[in-house]
């Protein structure tokens, strides 16, 4: 944090996490219960950027196959579950922050790098999990939450794949972090 | 999706369902900490261990709970969404996927998070997330070999290391502890800080409450077996009708019609003995037993959405257990050939072939495949209804 919060303001600790654990977990094995799918979110991000292309070029999106699938014609990409899924969780990260006290504009970054350089980063790093995520089929939820805890051999492969990656990563971008 | 006979609960109230799975999710992640990229990438320098727990305690718990339910029979595996294993693309993703972690410090969900609660970066990061998935889908086109290659289907862990759902559970238990216990550890060596304060229960820690209560768990897992396919059966009520009311059975006569219709596939399986099948079989008929389509399920559910796959018994004896085995596996346009071989011996040639009937000739007998241009008409009750719509789905599509 960029600025000490002022008194009576502080923000609440976070959970402990196997207490958060235990509870994301019941949720997964709840969803899948009801609803036969796990949890996601990347896939309705992508949903997003088929129905803004949409709305720029529509014949784009009717012939380019991989796009008109999601909103080809008279398909509307955002009529996904998915997409209401991600609805709720921007709703729910703003409520628990609400009542944890920590809803305010900053910036978070390590200590050696100026608040521009991480917010830099920040979109290289998300383009690139972005396009890794098409890549995979899925994003951390999808693939490592959703379809790890559905004992799907790929996810697994998938989670090897991503922590190695990211444990090899850090020791050069320890920069960035510490 | 359960209970089994309890299907469109997702339809109905679903808008609203969905938003509060949602909800659910982006609260527990917000309040976990998920919010702020400093404590995502400190999982990666062992300074803060909290996702790597928070994770894969969630993927443990979630898992035995989907293993306890399907054991006691209130899930049906079949019908849940399994990610498909794409080996290679799946990796590669998941390594590229691992390099914007640490430089962008979330990951697509957290960034939601990060940007409910105002955080610059993680706006940011949702920003160059939609950037990189427009730059794929613009470019995915000239990479289609590259992402359907290593295609495993629907491949549990199970299924690829010949061990049954419980034993995957214990050993993703096992393997969740031993990392916590071993990251917890480096993390000592390295930093000298001990794990996050826990809250107590009695005498023990909630860590230690909680992984003595999965471990009791999962232990019994060990020596369940998982239902058989008509345990399942019998649980899908909703299907029993389908029998009864007389709705797969179809006449020789749709049979006939579907094999020269050059818009679908028929899957024509014969369940009769050897000898039988080998006296007289329908043209393109292959022979199968209950046993050996028990173990085909990877190869019966993907078969070409046009597929008709019909079952022939002499009479409906057989064909209506295959009936019932495939549907519980999640077979999709599963028919009966009503009366069997005798029934379609009768329609078209007027006798029925008995053992001993002639020489042994299989489909050389022109009765096996009746020229259906040179066949008086026959009403018959169309039955065939073909369902086309893949189950094409999970939280990534």
């Amino acid at each position: 944090m960029t600025t000490a919060p002022a008194p009576g303001k502080a923000p609440a600790r976070y959970w402990n996490p196997y207490l958060g654990g235990a509870l994301l977990g019941l949720l997964l094995f709840l969803s899948f219960f009801v609803t036969g799918n796990g949890l996601g979110a990347s896939g309705a991000l992508n949903r997003v950027v088929v129905a803004a292309e949409g709305v720029v070029a529509q014949e784009h999106v009717d012939t380019t196959p991989y796009l008109a699938e999601m909103g080809g014609a008279d398909r509307n990409p955002l009529d996904h579950w998915m997409v209401l899924e991600i609805l709720g969780i921007l709703l729910g990260g703003l409520v628990s922050g609400l009542v944890h006290k920590r809803v305010r504009p900053e910036t978070f970054k390590g200590p050696r790098v100026s608040a521009a350089t991480r917010l830099a980063f920040a979109l290289i790093g998300g383009a690139v999990m972005g396009y890794g995520a098409r890549l995979a089929r899925g994003c951390t939820s999808g693939q490592g939450l959703s379809g790890g805890s559905a004992m799907s051999e790929g996810s697994w492969l998938f989670l090897l794949a991503m922590f190695a990656s990211a444990y090899v990563v850090a020791i050069f971008a320890r920069r960035l972090w510490r | 999706m359960a209970p089994f006979n309890v299907t469109g609960l997702a339809d109905a109230g679903s808008v609203l369902l969905f938003v509060a799975i949602g909800f659910a999710f982006g609260y527990i992640l917000e309040s976990s900490g998920f919010g702020d990229s400093r404590k995502l990438t400190g999982q990666f320098y062992f300074t803060d261990l909290a996702v790597l727990k928070v994770m894969f305690t969630a993927v443990v718990v979630a898992m035995v709970g989907i293993v306890w339910a399907s054991t006691a029979g209130l899930l049906n595996f079949d019908d849940l969404w399994v990610n498909h294993t794409y080996v290679i693309p799946g990796m590669v993703g998941g390594a590229i996927m691992g390099v914007g972690f640490v430089v962008g410090g979330y990951c697509p969900g957290t960034s939601l998070v990060s940007m409910a609660t105002l955080k610059k970066d993680g706006a940011v990061f949702v920003l160059g997330a939609l950037l990189g998935m427009f730059v794929f889908g613009e470019s995915v086109e000239g990479i289609i070999p590259f992402m359907d290659q290593t295609d495993l289907g629907r491949m549990t862990v199970g299924d690829a290391l010949g061990v049954s759902p419980g034993v995957v559970a214990a050993l993703a238990t096992a393997l969740a502890l031993a990392l916590f216990v071993g990251a917890d550890w480096v993390k000592r060596k390295l930093h000298g800080t001990g794990p996050e304060p826990a809250p107590r229960i009695g005498r023990f820690t909630l860590p230690a409450v909680g992984a003595g209560a999965l471990s009791a768990v999962v232990v019994p897992l060990l020596f369940i077996s998982p239902p058989s396919y008509l345990d399942k059966w019998e649980k899908m009520t909703d299907k029993h009708a389908l029998i009864s009311d007389r709705k797969v059975q179809i006449d020789p006569a749709e049979l006939l019609e579907t094999m020269n219709d050059d818009s679908l596939r028929v899957e024509l399986l014969d369940l009769r003995p050897e000898p039988a099948f080998n006296r007289f079989h329908i043209q393109e008929a292959q022979r199968a037993n209950l046993e050996g389509l028990a173990q085909a399920r990877q190869r019966l559910t993907t078969l070409p959405l046009n597929t008709v796959v019909v079952l022939v018994d002499q009479e409906e004896k057989l064909s209506t257990e295959g009936f019932k085995l495939l549907t519980a596996m999640g077979v999709r346009n599963v028919y009966v050939l009503e009366g069997g071989v005798d029934h379609w011996l009768h329609v078209f040639e007027a006798k029925p072939m008995k053992p001993g009937d002639g020489p042994a000739l299989g489909d050389r007998w022109e009765v096996s495949r009746p020229d259906l241009h040179h066949m008086p008409h026959r009403e018959f009750e169309k039955k065939i209804k073909l369902a086309t719509k893949a189950k094409r789905s999970g939280g990534c599509g």
